[in-house]
């Protein structure tokens, strides 16, 4: 498993991307869709990802339209490369942008 | 006057210093007025080209200014060229997030088809399972007609039946089977073509937003270096100009050296008539005077370009 996960008990969920976060995620990212029902905020960790590309933002976009509105996403930890690629595509209008990691 | 005097210089003496002094004076003053068109030329030349030069200048600095406000242009938003690449680049990844997206909601539904598709091979195998128990129900139902002899015909019919119905199970499992294979083919080439689709290296389109911002801003840089460069050029050229207009006071300058000259000779002319009439010694203290006010006489008094007065007009 490239991806951990984690639930508390306020629904607060934390997900841990990989090193390389592209297509080859894509099977066991959408396998935790189902699990992000009843979060009430998810904290995506980049904070030890060094590379991203196209295919690893439609997964966060996916995400983002799953869990809803009402929900808090949360990028944490962005940095180098994934946090040009993150800023360039202006995810800091569809996504709460933390760089100083997550809490 | 008398010639016989020996206080007296001689009339044709008198004459010929007066001569040689008008000469003098004429030679100098033609001096005078050489020097002064010789400065003048040079100093109108040099101010030629230094308005020759300020004018290049801001001819090249309205070019650059042209060529960067065509870059960086505020007036018309959405026209130049920084607003053109910025939307360029813009577009590029917002195309490449909407098939990014695009192909994970296809791969999303691809999934739920494998999963469908697994449920129909669930399905053909207990059909097949059927398809087998039914062959089997067949043969036991022709044993026990055949026990039965002619009693039994009618339900060897039915026996005939159900095996036929069996073996044509089993060949629609066989076919839906073939057909699941092509959905699955289908599925994990769809599968690929969305992988290509969805992978782009993004690296590309950063570098070029980097190398954009970077040129964006060496042109900003470059047009206020240039404002700068053309105050500090305009400045100078000021200065020099200034400078130059000590033409004027050269002229003045000349033009009071060639007076003083002519009251001079004027004066000495009059020494010479006093010495001839014997009338020297009693004319001397006025034009000792005379003289001392031809040289104090002054129509310019500047030493330098910063201080001093100046009758330039």
């Amino acid at each position: 498993m490239k991806i951990s996960y984690s639930m508390r008990d306020n629904g607060a969920v934390q997900i841990g991307l990989p090193v390389r976060f592209d297509f080859s995620c894509h099977a066991e990212f959408r396998s935790l869709y189902e699990r992000l029902a009843g979060a009430k905020q998810v904290t995506l960790d980049l904070a030890t990802t060094s590379y991203i590309d196209s295919a690893a933002l439609g997964m966060l976009l996916v995400l983002r339209e799953k869990v809803g509105s009402t929900v808090t996403v949360q990028i944490a930890g962005a940095q180098g490369q994934p946090l040009d690629v993150l800023e360039l595509a202006n995810f800091g209008k569809l996504f709460v942008m933390n760089q100083a990691g997550a809490r | 006057m008398t010639l016989s005097d020996p206080a007296r210089p001689a009339a044709s003496g008198m004459q010929a210093l007066q001569a040689a002094l008008g000469r003098a004076y004429r030679h100098l003053d033609s001096e005078v007025q050489r020097a002064r068109t010789l400065g003048g030329d040079a100093i109108g030349r040099l101010l030629g080209s230094f308005r020759g030069v300020q004018l290049s200048l801001l001819g090249q600095h309205q070019l650059l200014r042209e060529v960067t406000e065509a870059i960086l242009s505020k007036e018309q938003p959405g026209s130049d060229f920084e607003s053109s690449a910025k939307a360029m680049v813009n577009e590029f990844v917002q195309e490449t997030l909407r098939v990014g997206r695009g192909s994970m909601s296809i791969l999303e539904g691809l999934a739920r088809l494998n999963q469908n598709v697994s449920h129909i091979v669930s399905s053909t195998e207990q059909i097949e399972r059927l398809a087998r128990a039914s062959k089997m129900i067949a043969l036991n139902a022709r044993v026990e007609t055949a026990r039965a002899g002619a009693a039994g015909t009618t339900f060897n019919v039915v026996a005939v039946e159900i095996k036929r119905m069996a073996v044509t199970s089993t060949e629609l499992s066989a076919q839906i089977r073939s057909e699941v294979a092509n959905i699955r083919k289908g599925v994990e080439e769809t599968t690929q073509t969305a992988e290509v689709l969805a992978s782009h290296d993004m690296n590309v389109a950063v570098q070029s937003h980097k190398s954009l911002m970077a040129a964006i801003t060496g042109v900003e840089r470059v047009r206020k270096q240039l404002d700068l460069s053309l105050r500090e050029i305009e400045e100078k050229v000021a200065e020099a100009v200034q400078a130059l207009q000590f033409e004027d006071m050269l002229t003045q300058t000349l033009d009071g050296i060639s007076a003083k000259l002519a009251h001079v000779a004027e004066v000495v002319h009059d020494v010479v008539d006093a010495s001839a009439a014997g009338e020297l010694e009693e004319q001397t203290p006025e034009l000792v005077a005379r003289l001392e006010e031809a040289v104090v006489q002054d129509r310019v008094v500047q030493s330098s370009m910063v201080q001093g007065t100046c009758e330039l007009f």
